[in-house]
C-alpha cells in the first residue's frame, strides 16, 4: 500500500520525459497526453489522501544513517492537496497561453516533471529526502525560467541558480549540524532536536536552515530572484513561482521548524525573534515594493514575496494556532495568487500589455478577465466573504496570543501590508473599468476575453475562493487536527 | 405570533436582491420600468426595516460561521433601532429626489444597483451583533458605495473614489486590529453592554489594549471624517451626484459613528476607557476636527466642498459627545445625529438641486438664487438654521446638551474648552451657511435682475426636501424624538457612568 | 602467506613487463595488452582488497628478499588495495572512452609508445600507493613525471601540447627536486629509507628536540613539492594548459588519477614517515587547509570564466583537488577520510567528463569552444547524458557521487571546532553554488536546440567501447553515490592501520 507513495512522483516525471521524446504528431495530441497525465496524477493524489496509507517507504540508503524515504502525513496532505488541485488548472491555462510560443515539447516536459518533483517534496519523510527533491526542483525549473532564451531570461535563470543552489547549500549545512547533534532521524511532529539548555549551535543551525529555505520562500534580503523570474512565461510564474516552487520553500521551512528542530527548542529564543523579525519585515517590504512597481507581473511577484512571509510569520510564532493560520494562508494564497497571475498572463498573452498603466479601460474589452482579477484582488486584500480575510484574521489572532514585541511588530506589518495590498491591486481594477471621458485610448480586436481553456480555470478558482471565503469551517478543523499531531 | 429570527435579514437581503436585479435583470433595463422598481425597493426596505425594528427588538440571529472563530451574528438592539430607521428613511428620501435629479446623468443602471446594494450594507452595519459582522458590513459598505463616488467618471471623481477607497480601507484595517486582541483578552466578540474585556486577562496589559482601542477608534473614525483620516471626505462628497453626497454625509458617516459606539460601549467598555489618555486624546482630536472643519468650510468657495467640510466638523460634534462618556453628552450626540442627518441631507439635496438646475458650483455665483428658486432656498435656510443651532431649531438642543455634558465631566481643560469651541464653530457655521441665504434672497442693489429665470424643480425634488426640512426643525414637535433619544441613551449607558 | 598476498607485487611486475612489451608491438596489439593488463590488475587487486578487508590488517611485503634496511618493501592494507583497485579500473574505462581520440591524435607509429607510457604510469602510481620505502617513492615519482609528460606530449603536431608539456615538465621536476632534497635531509638525519624505521627515528628526534629546524624544513619541502605535483592552488598554474591540450584520455588520466597518486604519497609521508606530532607541530596542515579552501573557490572562479570546455574541466579539477586538501588540512581522521572519499569520487567523475568532452568535440568539428558546442549533447546523446551525470555529481546532488564527498566533508568540518569549521562550511556552500553556476549553463548549452552556424553538425557514431566506457562510468558514479558507506567503511579500516 505504501508503495503507492512513489507513484505521484514517478508518473509525472515519466510522462514529462516521454512527452518530449515520443514523436507525438501534433500539439493537440501532446496537450492531450499531458492533460491525461496531470489529471491522472491529481486523481492519484486524491486517492492517496482518502486512503491515507501509513508507514514509511524507504527508497534508498545513501549511507548507513541517511535514508531517502517517503511518508504521507497531515502536512503532506495539505501541500499535495494544493498542488493536486492547481496543477490541472494551470496545465489547461498553459495550453492556451503557450499556443503562440516555441519550444513547447521542452516546456511541457519540464513543466510536468516539476509536478512529480514537487510531490516528492511534499511526500518526503525526512530532511535529506526533502533536500534532494528541493535541489531537483531547482534544476528542473531552470529551463522553464530560461524558456524565452533572450538576454533577460538567461540573466534571470542565472540569478535563480545562484540564489536557489546557494540557499539549498546553506540549508544543507544547517541540516548536517542538526544531524550531528540529534542523529539523522525522520520527521516527528514537534521536532526531534534535543531540548535542554539553550544551545547556540542548534539555534545557528536553525537560522541557517531558515535562511537557506527562505531563499525559495523569497524572504528579504534573498528575494531578488523572484521578481526577475517574472520574465518566464506566465504559466511558469503563476504555478511555479506563485505556488509550487515558493510554497516548497515555505513548506520546507515549516518542516524544519515544526518537524525537525521543533517549537520547544526554538520558542522564545533569539533565533525565533530573528525569524519573526525577518518575516515581518519582508511582509512590509514586499508590499511596499509592489506598490512602486509598474510592471504588472513583477508587481505580483513582489506581492508573493510579501504573502509568503505571512506564512513564515505564522509558522515562526511556534504555536499551533500560528501554524494552522500559516497553513490556511498557504492554501488560500496559492489559489488567490495563481488567479491574479493568470489574469495578468491572459492580458499579456492576448494583448501584449505588460505594464499596469496600459490596462486602463481594458476592463470594458475583457470584462470576464478583469472581473476575475477584481475578485481575486479583493480576496487578497482581505475582504470578508473571501478567503484572504480568514487567513489574515487567523494570523492576527494567533500573533496576538503571544506577549512578544516581535509578534506585535508582525501584527502592525500585516495591517499595513493589507492597506498596501489594497493600494496596489484595487485602484488598477477601478481604472480598468472606469475611464475618464475624453481620454484617448486605443484598442484593437485582440483585446478581448480568452477562450474556454482559460475561462474555465478562472471560474473554478473563483468558485473555490467564494466557497472557502464563506464556509471554511471544515477546512480549518482539518488543519487543526493536523496541527495537533 | 412566532416571528422567525431569519426575518432580521430582510432589511439587508431585500435591497441587496433588488440591487442585483437592477444590475442584471434585462426587464429592468428600461428607465420607465426601473424607476418604479427602485422606488418600490426603497419603500419596501423602509417599511420592512420599521417592521423588524418593532417586531424583532431584542432578537438575535447567528447566521453562520465563516471560519471556526468568525461568526456572523445579527441582532436588533437599541442602536439598531435608532440608526436603521433613520438610515432607511434618508435613503428613501434621497431615492425619491434622485428620480428627477438623475435625468441629467448617465449610467442609471450602475447607479441604482449600487445605490440599493449600498443601502443593504449600511443596514447590515446597523444590524451587526458582533465585531466580525460589523467589520464585514463596514468593508462592503465602502466597496458598494464606491461606484457612487466616481459615478460621473471624471478624472477628479476617479481620484476621489480611489482616495475614498484607500482611506476607508486604512481605517478599516486599523479597526480590524481590535479583533485579535479582543479575542485574546475578552470573553467574546459579540457586542455586550459594558464591554467584553475579562479583567483577569487584561491585568497588566492595559497599555497595549488602550493603544489598540485608540487605533480602532481612529480607524473607524475615518468614515466619520475624524482627523487624521478625514481627507477623503472633501474630495469624495463634492464629486458624487447629489443624492449620493446626501447619503454619504448624512448616513454613511453615521455608520462610522455606530462602529465607534460599539467599540466604546459594547466591546472595550466605557469604564475601561474613561479617564485614560485615550479619552483625553480622542476628545482633543474631535475638538480639533470640529474647529478645523468649520474653518476650512468658511474659507472654501466651492459649494459642495464647503458642505463636505461642514460635515467633517459636524460629525465630530457627535463624536465629542460620545467620547465624553456621560449620558447628557450622549443624548446630545444622538440628537445631533438626527439633526445632522436630516439637516445636512436636506442641505445637500438643495445644493444638488441648485447645481442641477443652474450648473453653478461656486458659492459666489449664487447671488439672487432665491429669486429663481425660492422654495429650494427656503428649505436651505431652515436646514441651515437647524444646523447652526439657533433656538428653537433642533441643532440648538443638541449643542446645548453637548455643552452641558462637557461641563459636567470635569475634565481639566476640555470641559470648558469644549463648549467654547462648539460656540466658535457655531459662529463659523453661521458664517459659511447663512451668507448663501442672504445673498440668495437679497443680492444687492447692483445685481442684474434681468438674468433671473424661475427654475423651481418638480415635485420629485420638492417633496423630499420639504419633508426633510420639516423634520430638521423638529423642535416644534420635540416629544417623540426626545423620548427616542433618551431611551436609547439609557439603554447604551444604563447608568453605569455618571 | 596467502597467494592473494602476492598479488600486489605481481601487479607491479606485470605492468613493468607490459610496458616493455608494448614498445615492440603493433598499435592494436599494444592496445590489447594494455587494456587486458589493466583489467587483470583490477581483478588481482580486487582480490587483494577482499583479503585485506576481511583480515582488517595491513601487512608488509618484502620485495626481493633483501632485508631492511637495504631491501625494498611494499605495504598493503585496505586503503592501498582500494585505491589500487580503483585506479586500474578507471584507467581502463578512460582508455576505452578516449580510444578513438588516441588513434586520431597520436601519430601512427607512436601509438604503442602511448600504451607503454600508460603502463609505466600505472606501475608508478601503483608503486606510489604501495611503497614503504621513501627512495623507491622518489624513483617512481620521477617515472610518473616523465610518463605523464609523455602523455601530454603525444598529441600529433600540436604546438600547444609541446608548450604545455614543457611547462608541466619544469613545474613537475621542480616539485620532484624539492621532494628529493627533503628525502636527502631526512636520510641524513635518520639514516633510514624505509618508512617505519624512519618514523621511529624521527619520533626520537622530535622528543629530544634535536634537528627541529631541519625537520620543519623537510615538512615544508615535502608539502610544497608534492602540492606542486598534485596541483594544489596556488601551485596549479600548469594544470589547465596541460590537461586541456592533451588528448581526451590523457586529460582524464591526469586529472583523475595522476594527481591523486601524489596526494596519497603525501598522506603516507605525513602519517607514516613523519608522524602526527611532527606534522601538527609545524602547522603545515593549516597551510594546506587554507590553500585547499582557496582552490575550491578560485578554481571554480576561473572555471566560470572559461570558454573552452576542456579548460573549464581542468579548472574544475583544481577546485575538486581543493576539497581533498581541505579535508586533509582539517587534521582529523574524519578529515582524511573525506579527502580519500573525494579522491575516489573525483576519479570516477572527471575522466567521464573528459571523455564526454571528447565526444562533443568529435561532433562539432573538433572544436573545444563552447560557442561551437551548441547542441552537441543532442548530436551525441550518450555523451550528453554522461556529462549531465558528471555535472550533477560535481554540484553535489544526492544520489550522485559528489554528494558523498559533501556529506563526509561537512561531517568532518562540524566535528572540528573553531575557524576551520566555519571556513570549510562556507567554502562548501560557495563551492556548490559556483559549480552550479558553470555546470548548469554548460549542460543547457550542450542541449541547446540552436546549433552553431559554421559547424557542420554530424551525428555521433560512437564505437562500442565508447558506449561501454561511458555506461560503466555512470554506473560507477551511482555506485559511489549510493554505496558510499561501503567505501567509507573500507577507508576507515584502511586509515586505522595506515600508520
Amino acid at each position: 500500500m505504501k508503495l503507492f507513495l512513489i507513484l505521484p512522483i514517478l508518473l509525472p516525471m515519466a510522462a514529462g520525459a516521454l512527452s518530449a521524446w515520443l514523436p507525438l504528431p501534433s500539439p493537440k495530441k501532446r496537450d492531450g497526453f499531458i492533460a491525461c497525465a496531470v489529471i491522472l496524477n491529481s486523481l492519484l493524489i486524491l486517492l492517496l489522501i482518502l486512503l491515507k496509507p501509513s508507514g514509511i517507504l524507504t527508497l534508498l540508503h545513501l549511507t548507513d544513517s541517511i535514508v531517502l524515504s517517503l511518508r504521507l502525513d497531515g502536512l503532506s496532505v495539505v501541500f499535495l492537496g494544493l498542488i493536486g488541485f492547481l496543477w490541472p488548472l494551470a496545465s489547461f491555462y498553459a495550453f492556451e497561453y503557450m499556443e503562440h510560443e516555441e519550444n513547447l515539447p521542452r516546456f511541457f516536459a519540464f513543466y510536468t516533471m516539476s509536478y512529480g518533483i514537487t510531490a516528492g517534496v511534499a511526500l518526503s519523510a525526512n530532511l535529506i529526502t526533502m533536500y534532494f527533491f528541493y535541489e531537483l526542483l531547482t534544476l528542473v525549473t531552470v529551463p522553464l525560467v530560461a524558456h524565452e532564451e533572450d538576454h533577460r531570461a538567461m540573466r534571470a535563470a542565472r540569478k535563480y541558480i545562484l540564489y536557489s543552489i546557494g540557499g539549498a547549500a546553506l540549508s544543507f549545512v544547517g541540516i548536517m549540524m542538526l544531524y550531528s547533534r540529534a542523529g539523522a532521524k525522520d520527521y516527528i511532529f514537534g521536532g526531534f532536536a534535543p531540548v535542554g539548555e539553550v544551545d547556540s549551535y542548534l539555534l545557528i543551525a536553525y537560522l541557517l536552515t531558515f535562511i537557506g529555505f527562505g531563499v525559495k520562500a523569497a524572504i528579504f534580503p534573498l528575494h531578488g530572484w523572484l521578481p526577475s523570474a517574472g520574465v518566464a512565461p506566465t504559466p511558469v510564474t503563476a504555478l511555479l513561482h506563485a505556488v509550487a516552487v515558493v510554497k516548497s520553500g515555505v513548506f520546507a521551512s515549516i518542516r524544519s521548524t515544526w518537524f525537525a528542530f521543533g517549537p520547544e527548542l526554538l520558542f522564545g529564543t533569539w533565533a525565533q525573534h530573528a525569524a519573526l523579525f525577518l518575516s515581518a519585515f519582508t511582509i512590509l517590504f514586499g508590499s511596499a515594493m509592489a506598490l512602486r512597481e509598474q510592471h504588472w507581473k513583477r508587481r505580483l511577484a513582489y506581492s508573493t514575496v510579501s504573502n509568503l512571509s505571512y506564512i513564515l510569520f505564522g509558522s515562526c510564532l511556534m504555536t499551533s494556532a500560528g501554524l494552522s493560520a500559516a497553513l490556511s494562508h498557504m492554501l488560500f494564497h496559492g489559489i488567490m495568487k495563481i488567479t491574479l497571475f493568470f489574469c495578468a498572463g491572459t492580458v499579456l498573452c492576448k494583448t501584449g500589455r505588460e505594464y499596469v498603466p496600459q490596462t486602463e479601460g481594458l476592463g470594458r474589452k475583457m470584462p470576464l478577465t478583469f472581473a476575475t482579477y477584481l475578485i481575486a484582488g479583493l480576496a487578497l486584500t482581505g475582504t470578508p466573504l473571501l478567503p484572504g480575510y480568514i487567513s489574515k484574521t487567523n494570523l492576527l489572532t494567533a500573533a496576538a496570543q503571544l506577549n512578544d514585541p516581535y509578534a506585535l511588530f508582525g501584527i502592525v506589518s500585516l495591517l499595513l501590508s493589507a492597506l498596501l495590498t489594497a493600494a496596489y491591486l484595487l485602484p488598477m481594477s477601478v481604472r480598468a473599468y472606469i475611464v475618464p471621458e475624453g481620454s484617448s485610448l486605443s484598442f484593437t480586436e485582440k483585446d478581448r476575453d480568452p477562450g474556454l481553456r482559460m475561462l474555465i480555470p478562472f471560474g473554478i478558482l473563483i468558485l473555490a475562493m467564494v466557497i472557502f471565503g464563506v464556509h471554511s469551517g471544515p477546512l480549518m478543523d482539518a488543519l487543526s487536527t493536523l496541527v495537533h499531531g | 405570533m412566532m416571528t422567525n429570527r431569519f426575518l432580521i435579514l430582510v432589511p439587508i437581503l431585500f435591497p441587496l436582491l433588488c440591487g442585483l436585479a437592477v444590475a442584471f435583470a434585462p426587464a429592468l433595463q428600461a428607465g420607465s420600468r426601473r424607476r418604479p422598481f427602485v422606488l418600490f425597493s426603497l419603500g419596501g426596505t423602509f417599511l420592512s426595516t420599521i417592521c423588524v425594528l418593532l417586531l424583532l427588538r431584542g432578537h438575535s440571529l447567528h447566521l453562520c460561521d465563516l471560519a471556526p472563530s468568525i461568526e456572523l451574528r445579527f441582532a436588533v438592539d437599541e442602536i439598531t433601532c435608532f440608526f436603521a430607521g433613520l438610515g432607511s428613511f434618508m435613503w428613501l428620501m434621497s431615492g425619491i429626489f434622485s428620480m428627477e435629479y438623475m435625468q441629467h446623468e448617465t449610467n442609471h443602471t450602475r447607479f441604482y444597483a449600487f445605490f440599493l446594494m449600498g443601502e443593504a450594507s449600511m443596514l447590515g452595519v446597523t444590524l451587526s451583533a458582533n465585531y466580525p459582522t460589523l467589520y464585514l458590513c463596514f468593508e462592503w459598505m465602502t466597496l458598494l458605495t464606491l461606484p457612487l463616488v466616481f459615478h460621473i467618471q471624471s478624472e477628479e471623481s476617479i481620484q476621489a473614489g480611489i482616495k475614498y477607497l484607500l482611506y476607508s480601507f486604512a481605517g478599516a484595517f486599523a479597526g480590524l486590529m481590535g479583533i485579535p486582541f479582543l479575542a485574546k483578552y475578552g470573553t467574546t466578540l459579540n457586542f455586550v453592554h459594558g464591554g467584553v474585556l475579562d479583567p483577569l486577562l487584561t491585568e497588566g496589559h492595559e497599555g497595549l489594549l488602550l493603544a489598540v482601542a485608540f487605533a480602532a477608534i481612529l480607524g473607524f473614525g475615518a468614515k466619520t471624517g475624524l482627523f487624521p483620516l478625514h481627507a477623503w471626505l472633501p474630495a469624495a462628497h463634492p464629486v458624487a451626484p447629489a443624492p449620493a453626497s446626501a447619503l454619504l454625509s448624512g448616513v454613511v458617516t453615521k455608520a462610522g459613528v455606530i462602529a465607534i459606539l460599539r467599540v466604546i460601549y459594547y466591546l472595550f467598555g466605557a469604564q475601561f476607557l474613561a479617564g485614560t489618555w485615550v479619552q483625553t486624546a480622542l476628545l482633543t482630536i474631535s475638538l480639533l476636527t470640529v474647529f478645523m472643519g468649520s474653518s476650512m468650510a468658511f474659507r472654501e468657495n466651492i459649494f459642495k466642498k464647503r458642505l463636505a467640510y461642514s460635515t467633517v466638523s459636524q460629525v465630530s460634534y457627535i463624536l465629542f459627545g460620545i467620547f465624553l462618556m456621560n449620558d447628557t453628552a450622549l443624548e446630545g450626540s444622538l440628537l445631533h445625529v438626527l439633526c445632522h442627518s436630516l439637516a445636512k441631507g436636506g442641505i445637500f439635496l438643495c445644493a444638488g438641486t441648485i447645481i442641477y438646475k443652474t450648473d453653478k458650483t461656486d458659492v459666489r455665483q449664487l447671488r439672487g438664487i432665491g429669486k429663481e428658486m425660492p422654495v429650494v432656498l427656503w428649505c436651505f435656510t431652515l436646514c441651515s438654521l437647524a444646523l447652526v443651532g439657533i433656538p428653537p431649531m433642533s441643532g440648538f438642543m443638541s449643542k446645548w446638551y453637548l455643552a452641558l455634558g462637557s461641563l459636567e465631566n470635569g475634565f481639566p481643560v476640555i470641559s470648558w474648552l469644549g463648549p467654547v469651541i462648539l460656540l466658535i464653530s457655531a459662529i463659523l457655521t453661521a458664517g459659511y451657511l447663512l451668507p448663501i441665504t442672504i445673498h440668495g434672497f437679497f443680492p444687492g442693489a447692483d445685481f442684474d435682475y434681468s438674468t433671473l429665470v424661475k427654475k423651481d424643480p418638480t415635485l420629485w425634488i420638492l417633496v423630499p426636501l420639504l419633508i426633510l426640512t420639516t423634520l430638521a426643525a423638529f423642535t416644534l414637535f420635540p416629544q417623540p424624538f426626545m423620548a427616542l433619544v433618551e431611551n436609547t441613551t439609557e439603554a447604551i449607558i444604563g447608568g453605569m457612568l455618571s | 602467506m596467502n597467494l592473494v598476498q602476492n598479488f600486489p607485487f605481481f601487479c607491479i611486475m606485470l605492468y613493468l613487463a607490459g610496458g616493455v612489451t608494448c614498445c615492440v608491438l603493433t598499435p592494436k596489439a599494444s592496445r590489447a595488452v594494455c587494456i587486458g593488463l589493466n583489467l587483470l590488475v583490477t581483478a588481482l587487486m580486487a582480490a587483494a582488497l577482499a583479503f585485506t578487508v576481511r583480515s582488517g590488517e595491513s601487512y608488509v611485503y618484502l620485495m626481493g628478499h633483501f632485508p631492511a634496511p637495504w631491501g625494498n618493501e611494499i605495504r598493503i592494507g585496505p586503503l592501498e588495495t582500494l585505491m589500487g583497485t580503483a585506479f586500474p579500473l578507471v584507467m581502463t574505462l578512460t582508455l576505452l572512452g578516449g580510444m578513438d581520440h588516441i588513434f586520431e591524435d597520436v601519430e601512427e607509429d607512436k601509438i604503442n609508445l602511448y600504451f607503454t607510457v600508460v603502463n609505466l604510469l600505472m606501475v608508478s602510481m601503483l608503486a606510489l600507493v604501495l611503497t614503504n620505502d621513501i627512495f623507491t617513492g622518489y624513483v617512481f615519482v620521477e617515472i610518473n613525471t616523465i610518463a605523464s609528460c609523455a602523455l601530454v606530449m603525444l598529441k600529433y603536431k600540436s604546438g600547444k601540447a609541446l608548450v604545455a608539456t614543457t611547462r608541466y615538465l619544469i613545474m613537475s621536476l621542480l616539485g620532484s627536486g624539492l621532494f628529493l632534497i627533503g628525502i636527502i635531509i631526512l636520510y641524513n638525519i635518520t639514516g633510514h629509507l624505509l618508512m617505519e624505521p624512519m618514523r621511529e627515528k624521527i619520533h626520537e628526534l622530535y622528543l629530544s628536540g634535536n634537528y627541529a629546524f631541519p625537520l620543519t624544513v623537510t615538512v615544508g619541502l615535502f608539502a610544497v613539492g608534492l602540492s606542486l605535483k598534485s596541483a594544489l592552488w596556488p601551485f596549479s598554474a600548469w594544470l589547465p594548459d596541460a590537461h586541456a591540450s592533451a588528448t581526451a584520455a590523457s586529460s582524464g588520466i591526469l586529472s583523475g588519477l595522476v594527481i591523486k597518486s601524489y596526494m596519497i604519497l603525501l598522506l603516507k609521508i605525513f602519517y607514516r614517515v613523519l608522524g602526527m606530532e611532527v606534522v601538527l607541530s609545524t602547522g603545515v596542515l593549516n597551510v594546506l587547509f587554507v590553500f585547499g579552501i582557496g582552490a575550491m573557490l578560485f578554481g571554480s572562479l576561473h572555471a566560470l570564466q572559461e570558454r573552452d570546455i576542456k579548460r573549464m574541466l581542468a579548472y574544475s579539477s583544481v577546485a575538486q583537488a581543493g576539497y581533498i586538501f581541505a579535508g586533509f588540512g582539517l587534521g582529523t581522521a574524519e578529515g582524511v577520510l573525506a579527502g580519500c572519499i573525494q579522491i575516489l569520487v573525483h576519479a570516477v567523475t572527471k575522466p567521464m567528463l573528459f571523455s564526454a568532452a571528447g565526444g562533443f568535440m568529435t561532433v562539432s568539428g573538433g572544436s573545444r569552444q563552447f560557442s561551437d558546442l551548441h547542441g552537441a549533447g543532442r548530436r551525441d546523446i550518450l555523451s550528453g547524458i554522461a556529462f549531465t551525470v558528471g555535472a550533477l555529481s560535481m554540484i553535489g546532488i544526492p544520489l550522485f557521487a559528489g554528494f558523498a564527498t559533501k556529506l563526509v566533508l561537512t561531517r568532518a568540518s562540524l566535528a572540528t571546532a573553531g575557524w576551520k569549521c566555519v571556513a570549510a562550511l562556507s567554502a562548501i556552500v560557495l563551492s556548490t553554488v559556483l559549480n552550479a553556476l558553470y555546470y548548469i549553463p554548460a549542460v543547457a548549452l550542450l542541449f541547446d536546440k540552436r546549433e552553431a552556424v559554421h559547424i557542420s553538425g554530424v551525428k555521433a557514431q560512437p564505437s562500442a567501447v565508447y558506449v561501454l566506457s561511458l555506461t560503466v562510468f555512470m554506473a560507477l558514479n551511482f555506485f559511489v553515490g549510493l554505496r558510499s558507506s561501503l567505501l567509507t567503511c573500507i577507508l576507515e579500516a584502511g586509515l586505522n592501520v595506515f600508520s
